[in-house]
């Protein structure tokens, strides 16, 4: 994945990080208000921009999936 | 305290007497005696299996519902709704320690026992002794190859469709929240009822896949420790959706009779959370499994 892993990684953050302060207000916030919808809006929005940053990245060849054929030795006899 | 308090307004909102507990003992016995005998080929054992769900379904929906009409008759007051609340926040932080585990055992497995067998790190005896033919990379099927040779499933197959239609639950539901928070129960119903359709085609490709991958692609339990790890996370996460899918699916179904305010809609706020959660564990596992 190169150097693009870092963007990648610093989205997930974030978006675990929205989704972790709407745990807090699920728990606060007793219903009242739009602070629990409005983080759990940041996270969807995140995490489009995290879907999106992957495939644009795949097809402009700045990032790939990682298809290594898995290695193995012959067992031992 | 005074006793001219009455109950509604009393802080503490005591429960008759449930015959529920007795249910989900029995439930959850008959499932752990029908799981040990079927183990050991004992032939009623699967019946009991079979036995223990449908009185684990049947407590659930009678223990749910019994809290559903308290609800509804108006027993609860907001001291109630807070320990649901609370009881919900040590729900949910069990689920992210249980998740946060398996990604610790992946990231271990990854960058530290592997690279140890490989000839790096300071067990990089181990290689020299034991398994000194053995190159270091992710994903490997071990050093004795013992499940056989395996392909890895294709990011841009199935994952990144499924990713898709997580996704797309994600905004139907937020969709769906919005709407119950602006009082427009009909945008409510509409966006619940596509998420849960959504989370349904999400289980059924996850199980099309994991069949591919067991038959064609030779990736099974045993391939390894790859194999071991991408079983367990896809597995304990499409429980999780299934979970989730059911919970929305209640949830749906009290929006139809109109159980939910702008005010008292806990139960709505708590699945919804969860799925949130489910579909940021999938984005995990899309970057770190099928990715990187």
């Amino acid at each position: 994945m190169g150097f693009m892993k870092f963007p990648v990684l610093l989205v997930l953050g974030l978006i675990v990080l929205s989704l972790a302060s709407g745990m807090f207000l699920l728990a606060k916030d007793d219903g009242k208000g739009n602070r629990l919808v409005t983080s759990l809006t940041f996270r969807i929005i995140l995490s489009l921009i995290l879907f999106a940053m992957l495939i644009f990245g795949a097809i402009f060849n700045v990032i790939e999936p990682n298809t290594l054929t898995p290695s193995a030795v012959p067992a031992v006899k | 305290m005074s006793s001219s308090v009455s109950a509604s307004d009393d802080p503490y909102y005591i429960p008759e007497p449930s015959p529920w507990p007795i249910v989900a003992m029995l439930a959850i016995f008959s499932l752990l005696m029908g799981a040990a005998f079927s183990i050991n080929g004992v032939g009623f054992g699967s019946l009991l299996i079979v036995v223990g769900f449908v009185l684990l379904g049947y407590m659930f929906f009678g223990w749910f519902g019994d809290v559903v009409e308290e609800n509804m008759s108006g027993k609860y007051s907001g001291q109630v709704d807070n320990s649901f609340r609370q009881g919900m926040f040590w729900f949910i932080s069990s689920e992210l320690f249980f998740f946060a585990t398996f990604f610790g055992s992946l990231y271990y497995i990854r960058n530290i026992s592997v690279e140890w067998l490989g000839g790096t790190g300071y067990l990089a005896a181990t290689h020299e002794f034991i398994t000194s033919q053995f190159v270091s990379q992710w994903p490997t099927a071990g050093p004795l190859n013992l499940g056989g040779s395996f392909a890895l499933v294709n990011t841009w197959g199935v994952p990144a469709i499924n990713t898709a239609i997580l996704l797309s639950s994600g905004l139907t539901l937020t969709w769906a929240h919005w709407g119950l928070k602006n009082e427009n129960r009909k945008q409510l119903i509409r966006g619940l009822t596509m998420t849960v359709v959504l989370g349904v085609i999400f289980v059924i490709m996850q199980i099309q896949e994991y069949a591919h991958a067991y038959g064609a692609l030779n990736l099974t339990l045993e391939s390894g420790v790859y194999g071991s790890t991408f079983y367990l996370l896809t597995g304990f996460h499409g429980f999780h959706v299934i979970v989730g899918a059911l919970m929305l699916a209640a949830v749906l179904g009290r929006s139809m009779k109109g159980h939910f305010t702008e005010e008292n809609h806990f139960a709505f706020e708590a699945a919804a959370w969860y799925w949130h959660f489910v579909d940021v564990v999938w984005l995990g596992l899309f970057v770190l499994v099928y990715w990187m």
